[in-house]
């Protein structure tokens, strides 16, 4: 195979992944996008489509994300694709005295923010979510107005878009290395051949770590094996999607394991339950015996009516995060050209937006200072515990 | 939680039966799983006591039925294992069955013999109520004593159709037509070597060619249905040559109310793909098959694969690397084992599987299902997923059979891709003009089988 040269090589054909190579796409850049499987097989073929906001860190990752948000409503027409987009409404299930007060306190920073976000009682949830079982939640946050899309589609979209910019996209291509002269990058390495390119953006979820590794580069970088499962089609139980808050104790204390509880139901009928965490440095894809059995247990708890519902298929994955719950976001400090995009607390509502910061950054185009705090090269205060 | 047990047997047809019995023979506990209310699987079956409870006709069903009433074997009935995990010093199963049954067991060493699944070949209305598979209604005929309709149409290829044919036209039944895809089998004399000795074997052909003719139906050779018409039920088929792609081919229309579908059998390889091992694409028959080596482990060692489940051979196949496989897995436990038993074993299995190769040679599946789908035709029963929008996939950049599933939904519903699994894949391969072993599977994923919440949890009522 002849030597193949490009602008900007972006590795990773998820969500964020996608997303930037088409804005680069867009802006003229001659971008190639390459993925190790099929477009959105990670942790993005994974994603429950939530578009959330009530769960951001507050300061910059809030602004960000608001502004993600906004972009959502025009998405499906600068695409022009489908994307099964729409608004649905949201419910962070409180369960006890401590989480209600740090959801109390969440919303009224939420409010302050400008976020349609209400503290509900017990009676206001369970008007919502008549099958709840009523010693499940003590509240809720409720937001009406969060979404969901298709991940799927989302990927697809901006793929296919992408091409028609002159996007080239390279899946089922493996890359070994990423190569660099003098600390500035030259390129990557894959099982394809050698690619060249001044920028090497690595937008490949918990993968990555490993890629960053191969030119010398250590991220801040940890991933949770989560997993998850979903039913058969059943009668509609709720358009909202549902999530413990046990999340915001367990994440930002960064525990070894946790099984938390989320809930989707697909326009399908059909619902996804997830998911158990455990936090280690294997990139492995397999359900676990164990996780399965925890997933149940804790839908069956909430949502009793559910316990005659077929499950059809568990499925597991890596996903990424960093202990201070902000994103790496921004050229890695040691090389020059080395860009990293991973690490974000929830995906989709910040895909559209990082993918035209990306575009920006490496276009040059002028950037909002603050976004040095999401350097990819900070120094991070301890490291959760990986087995 | 978890009961640790040495062998685990899952499937209870002949090579699940034979597999326990060799086993409890030479004292090894062992541990019998199946779906069904009772154990014999498709080839012998057991009609429940309501319904005559006939025993099944096999000379060799008998003993093994009783044969598992042995202190070294436990049965568990009713119960479906939906997962297989490899762990660091053996095999975990995941269970549910009725009350009382273990949901968890650790096994050193587990045989599959979980058989065989009915070919699943669309068409133009293959959809329409009264059609179904050439399997389902040889048990409705047989031991639920119910015609699938009453002028019926059996569309296929290979023996297995005279049998069904045989079984409709004694229990009364007028019969549409028998057509076989492929041609008659005059090249049979070739395998004579093969077939000596078969008499049983033969002698069930003649007998179903004989009362085919007493009913004044004949096969028709390279024919098979090409669509099936009718409102809310078949009413019509429409048969013929398969198309060559020379222009239309010849076809006529003949009435019939069922239409049984007889194209061959793919191995169940659920459990053996989602435990990791490795399986190969058998490009003649048009199946996945698990790798195995002469003692039938697969690349996992001390788990084994025995009979239609590794590849499509028979009962008599089956039962005998039901035996061989009890043999291996006994030896891997560290047992003793008599090598003449183990050589008698395999001269046997050899000559069963001499007799199986001559079906496959002489009956390939060689029906293109691009051939005869149009884009409306109905790939994904369960999403209800058309040719046609896995055509757009296609289109739109998809080139596996998982990129399908992701864009389409095709092999996401109730039965996971088993129905769906290989029309998607052949017709993304033609599509893409690849072999179809690049275009990949679906990712197995447990539970391999729906199962109720409630089901998956560690311990019943949880």
């Amino acid at each position: 195979m002849p030597e193949q040269s490009w602008d900007v090589v972006v590795v990773g054909g998820g969500l964020i992944g996608s997303s930037i190579a088409y804005h680069l796409a867009q802006s003229g850049v001659r971008t190639l996008l390459i993925e190790q499987g099929d477009l959105a097989s990670g942790a993005s073929g994974a994603n429950f489509g939530n578009i959330q906001v009530q769960d951001a860190k507050f300061g910059l990752s809030l602004e960000l994300t608001l502004r993600g948000y906004d972009m959502f409503s025009t998405l499906e027409d600068e695409l022009e694709y489908d994307l099964d987009y729409r608004q649905t409404g949201s419910l962070l299930l409180i369960e006890n005295d401590r989480q209600w007060a740090t959801m109390e306190q969440r919303a009224s920073r939420l409010q302050a923010a400008g976020v349609d976000a209400q503290l509900l009682d017990q009676a206001a949830v369970l008007r919502l979510l008549p099958s709840l079982s009523p010693q499940s939640a003590t509240g809720a946050l409720f937001h009406a107005h969060e979404g969901e899309l298709n991940p799927f589609k989302l990927v697809h979209a901006y793929a296919s878009r992408g091409r028609e910019h002159g996007l080239e996209v390279w899946t089922h291509t493996q890359v070994t290395k990423v190569c660099t002269q003098n600390e500035q990058v030259t390129g990557v390495d894959t099982n394809a051949g050698h690619v060249s390119a001044g920028r090497v953006v690595l937008a490949a979820g918990a993968w990555a770590w490993s890629l960053a590794r191969t030119a010398g580069v250590d991220l801040p970088l940890h991933w949770v094996h989560g997993e998850a499962l979903i039913t058969e089609p059943l009668p509609p139980l709720t358009h909202h999607a549902i999530t413990s808050a046990v999340f915001f104790e367990s994440t930002e204390e960064a525990a070894e394991q946790t099984v938390g509880f989320c809930l989707r139901q697909r326009p399908e009928g059909n619902v996804m339950i997830g998911e158990a965490a455990l936090v280690t440095r294997a990139l492995g894809r397999r359900v676990t015996p164990t996780a399965l059995p925890a997933i149940c247990h804790e839908v069956h708890g909430r949502f009793p009516t559910l316990r005659q519902a077929a499950i059809l298929r568990g499925w597991a994955i890596p996903v990424a995060f960093v202990a201070d719950n902000q994103p790496l976001l921004g050229e890695v400090k040691e090389i020059s050209g080395l860009l990293v995009a991973t690490g974000l607390k929830s995906t989709i509502i910040l895909t559209p937006l990082v993918g035209a910061l990306v575009a920006d950054m490496v276009t040059g185009r002028d950037l909002d200072p603050r976004l040095s705090e999401f350097s990819p090269s900070r120094v991070l205060a301890g490291s959760p515990p990986a087995t | 939680m978890t009961k640790s047990i040495e062998l685990a047997v899952v499937g209870a047809g002949p090579a699940g039966l034979a597999a326990a019995v060799e086993a409890a023979d030479l004292g090894l506990p062992v541990t019998l799983i199946d779906t069904f209310a009772r154990p014999g699987g498709q080839y012998y079956k057991q009609t429940p006591p309501e319904l005559g409870g006939t025993a099944p006709a096999d000379k060799y069903a008998a003993s093994l039925l009783t044969g598992i009433d042995h202190d070294a074997v436990q049965v568990l009935t009713g119960t479906s294992v939906w997962g297989l995990f490899p762990e660091e010093d053996g095999y975990l199963l995941c269970l549910y069955g009725p009350p009382g049954t273990p949901r968890r067991l650790k096994a050193p060493a587990v045989i599959l013999a979980p058989g065989a699944h009915d070919r699943p070949v669309p068409f133009p209305g293959w959809t329409l109520p009264g059609v179904m598979t050439a399997g389902a209604a040889l048990t409705m005929v047989k031991h639920q004593h119910v015609l699938p309709g009453r002028r019926i149409l059996l569309s296929g290829t290979g023996p297995l159709q005279l049998v069904l044919a045989r079984h409709l036209v004694e229990a009364g039944a007028e019969l549409a037509g028998v057509l076989d895809a492929n041609g008659f089998p005059w090249s049979g004399w070739r395998h004579a070597g093969a077939v000596w000795g078969q008499w049983e074997r033969l002698r069930e052909g003649w007998d179903s060619l004989r009362a085919m003719r007493r009913a004044g139906v004949g096969v028709r050779w390279r024919h098979q249905v090409l669509r099936a018409e009718g409102e809310g039920q078949v009413e019509r088929a429409v048969i013929g040559p398969l198309p060559n792609g020379n222009g239309e081919s010849r076809t006529e229309t003949i009435p019939a109310d069922a239409i049984c579908l007889g194209f061959g059998f793919t191995p169940a390889v659920q459990l053996s793909r989602l435990a990791g091992c490795e399986h190969i694409y058998q490009r003649e028959q048009r199946i996945y098959t698990p790798v195995r080596d002469e003692g039938l482990q697969t690349t996992l060692p001390g788990l084994f694969v025995a009979g239609d489940a590794a590849r499509i051979g028979g009962k008599d196949v089956a039962r005998l690397e039901g035996q061989l496989a009890a043999l291996s897995a006994a030896q891997s436990l560290g047992r003793a084992v008599a090598a003449k038993r183990i050589s008698a074993v395999q001269q046997a299995l050899a000559r069963q599987r001499r007799f199986a190769g001559v079906l496959d040679a002489l009956f390939p599946y060689t029906t293109h299902l691009a051939d005869l789908v149009t884009d409306d035709t109905i790939l994904c029963r369960c999403e209800e997923i058309t040719a046609g929008e896995i055509r757009r996939a296609i289109d739109q950049g998809a080139t596996t059979v998982n990129a399908v599933r992701m864009l389409t939904r095709a092999g996401m519903g109730r039965c996971q891709g088993r129905m769906c699994g290989s029309s998607v894949a052949d017709l993304v391969a033609h599509q893409l003009d690849q072999p179809v072993d690049a275009v990949g599977q679906a990712t197995p994923r447990p539970p391999v089988i729906p199962i109720p919440l409630e089901g998956l949890l560690d311990d019943e009522g949880a």
